[in-house]
């Protein structure tokens, strides 16, 4: 028999790598090189899935966001989120609500429930499609700076932790609330304000806390501008501002031609311009994405001149560089073996009976890691319609290849050629496979919903009755009592999970200090008595 | 080939060192790389199973024996109707005792799994390296797993740049 081995062969190294959830298989990493070439040469799909499994699109007027999605021998993804309480088959068609994704963060989606009337306050979900799990978003504050915009973002890094954040950050809106009726707001003392704020104040719900608190970042360097400087954006509409989520930093597009970069280690955040802007900018164009190396800006213009920038740090200094500046040269995808699904979300929820290609399996993939398009010049665009006339077709940047920085590996599309008209947000989707997703209240929503609908059902009847029965208003005060004691159960649940998530890192702690030891055991009795004495002793 | 009972095949599976083991085929097909080789009809004669020694390879014949779906083993138990709750804590227990050997036999086991692609072998064996990595700071892992720093002061500072977002 041999000596004592020092180290796995590589094969067996990976295998039991493999089992590591991703936060430690970073841990992992550092131990020696042996084992970072295993994970690195192996594993790296188990700390981010590289493959795209498909791109959101919002379109104007629609009230899903549709799924473009693509073969794959893997576990369906449906992009209609059937599984969310609100949105199950119970759709009617004369229903006039859906849902839209907001945006994405490694496999995590902030969707938001969309109308085209105003809704009083629409509900926000963070949702795992690949798990198809989801939390519900407690109501967002209403904005700290009075009647000023907020966009929501998320940040989440399955390789970091398995909790994500949501940072609803202000913006200036087109026109501020004035007292008085008359459309001269010039002397509104706000307009003059240093924009960003020195303190920038953001509220930022955790899964750790389950609430919205509010934080300050301090700015560090020169601010943008004034409030009335961001005014000058005319073609303001904040689906257009897309938000990266990169090393513990999030990078914001603001108004006005620059971005935020807000350190969520240290709570610091500082303006930079954003690159090929000159002068005033009245309205923005400029495409922030993050690709392999970090944050990338595309800046595509009316002639189809296309050029991608890359937000370089080393060395402590922050500045773009230029990687492409090229030329859109039309290629259509229907020309490549491999094709793009529409899933049709809209179209399936106006007539559920059409079960549309969701639960359809390929038996290819499209690995996006062999997408032959990369080693063209060219940028792919799904032009599912032909439109003879090029002058007039408009184009729009969809999205950065989120692992691979070549150009090829962008996308793009016609505007007008795609089926629903002109894009809003966009979202290339990587799926993430992390089973955890603490939050979910599944059985409570489905019955808030449930007794939510009966009571318009009700209300309905009610009002078509052309007097008011006692026995009818009966029924109506009994539901919406019970709704309300539902509403108390799911915040005493809500509770629960708090305080379980507060007593996470003490277990943890002792598990870890038990082994230490040499103990095998521990009881939770006493870790919950270690935190009442630490809730006493703070 | 010897042919214990009725319709019941046997695989011979030999050692680098010379040693033939005579298996139940629904034992050695708990090996989904012995369970290929059969299907494609690559198992006609002995097949040899290299890199692994014959110590190693009774061990790993020994679980696949334990393991093997009681419908088709010939084990004492299998006649009797044991509760499948009972028979899982018979299995966990029996896995306990299997598992514990020191760390090379351990590391040769994790090996022979990986090559042979037994799924709840190489769970079993890499469940204590897993437990190390996951609550050790890293001077403990490389202690424990007699593994050495061998990373350049430069690149330590690399790779401890590029995990700086992890660890904070």
């Amino acid at each position: 028999m041999a000596s004592e081995p020092a180290t796995l062969p590589d094969d067996a190294l990976a295998e039991v790598l493999r089992r590591l959830p991703p936060h430690v298989l970073a841990k992992a990493r550092r131990v020696c090189t042996a084992w970072r070439d295993a994970v690195d040469d192996r594993l790296h799909a188990s700390l981010l899935s590289r493959s795209v499994r498909g791109i959101f699109i919002n379109f104007k007027g629609q009230y899903f966001s549709e799924f473009f999605s693509r073969p794959s021998t893997g576990p369906a993804i449906d992009g209609g989120f059937d599984f969310l309480p609100c949105m199950g088959v119970e759709v009617k068609d004369h229903c006039d609500m859906g849902v839209k994704v907001k945006d994405h963060c490694n496999g995590l989606l902030l969707c938001r429930e969309s109308s085209y009337r105003a809704l009083p306050c629409p509900r926000e979900y963070v949702v795992n499609p690949a798990t198809r799990r989801w939390a519900r978003l407690p109501k967002r504050p209403p904005p700290l700076v009075p009647g000023f915009d907020h966009t929501a973002h998320l940040a989440f890094e399955p390789a970091v932790s398995p909790h994500y954040q949501v940072f609803l950050i202000p913006r200036v809106p087109w026109r501020l609330p004035s007292d008085r009726e008359s459309d001269d707001d010039d002397d509104n003392p706000l307009l003059e304000l240093e924009w960003p704020p020195a303190s920038y104040l953001v509220d930022v719900f955790s899964l750790v806390t389950q609430r919205w608190d509010t934080t300050t970042f301090l700015r560090e360097g020169e601010a943008a501008g004034i409030v009335a400087d961001m005014q000058l954006d005319w073609r303001y509409d904040p689906s257009l501002y897309h938000a990266v989520y990169w090393q513990s930093a999030l990078y914001i597009h603001c108004q006005h031609g620059y971005l935020t970069r807000m350190s969520l280690s240290d709570h610091s955040y500082r303006v930079i311009k954003l690159p090929g802007a000159g002068g005033l900018i009245v309205y923005s164009n400029h495409r922030l994405g993050r690709s392999s190396q970090g944050v990338y800006c595309a800046i595509l213009d009316g002639s189809k001149r296309l050029q991608v920038w890359y937000l370089s740090e080393s060395c402590g200094r922050i500045e773009w560089v230029l990687k492409h500046d090229t030329r859109l040269e039309t290629v259509y995808a229907q020309q490549l073996a491999r094709q793009w699904i529409l899933q049709q979300v809209n179209h399936r929820k106006e007539y559920p009976e059409l079960k549309a290609s969701v639960d359809m399996k390929y038996d290819y993939d499209w690995n996006s890691d062999e997408d032959n398009v990369l080693d063209t010049e060219d940028v792919v665009e799904e032009a599912v319609d032909v439109i003879e006339d090029e002058e007039h077709i408009s184009y729009g940047f969809l999205g950065f290849h989120p692992y691979k920085e070549d150009l090829g590996s962008s996308w793009t599309c016609q505007e007008y050629g795609t089926p629903y008209g002109e894009t809003g947000v966009s979202s290339p989707y990587t799926p993430c496979c992390v089973s955890a997703f603490p939050g979910n209240e599944l059985e409570s929503l489905l019955l808030d919903e449930k007794l939510y609908r009966n009571k318009l059902e009700l209300e309905a009847q009610l009002e078509e009755e052309s007097y008011f029965t006692y026995m009818g208003e009966y029924e109506l005060r009994k539901q919406s009592g019970r709704a309300k004691r539902v509403k108390d159960s799911a915040a005493k649940i809500r509770r629960r999970h708090l305080i379980a998530a507060r007593l996470e890192p003490i277990i943890t702690d002792m598990k870890s200090k038990a082994i230490r030891t040499g103990a095998t055991e521990f009881n939770l009795g006493k870790a919950t008595t270690e935190l009442v004495t630490t809730t006493v002793g703070s | 080939m010897a042919t214990r009972e009725a319709g019941k095949k046997m695989i011979m599976l030999k050692s680098p060192d010379g040693m033939e083991f005579e298996v139940e085929e629904a034992v050695a097909m708990e090996s989904q790389t012995i369970r290929k080789m059969i299907e494609d009809d690559c198992a006609d004669t002995a097949i040899l199973i290299p890199n692994i020694n014959s110590k190693i390879l009774s061990r790993v014949i020994e679980y696949c024996n334990k393991h093997v779906p009681t419908t088709g083993a010939t084990g004492a138990a299998a006649s009797d109707t044991v509760a499948p709750a009972a028979l899982a804590e018979d299995l966990k227990i029996w896995d306990a005792e299997f598992i514990k050997v020191n760390r090379a036999t351990r590391f040769n086991l994790i090996q022979a799994a990986s090559y042979l692609n037994i799924k709840g072998l190489l769970d079993l064996t890499s469940q204590t390296t897993i437990d190390t990595i996951s609550d050790n700071s890293l001077e403990e892992i490389r202690s424990f797993l007699s593994t050495k720093n061998d990373y350049l002061p430069e690149e330590e500072q690399t790779i401890r740049r590029e995990n700086q977002w992890a660890f904070q």
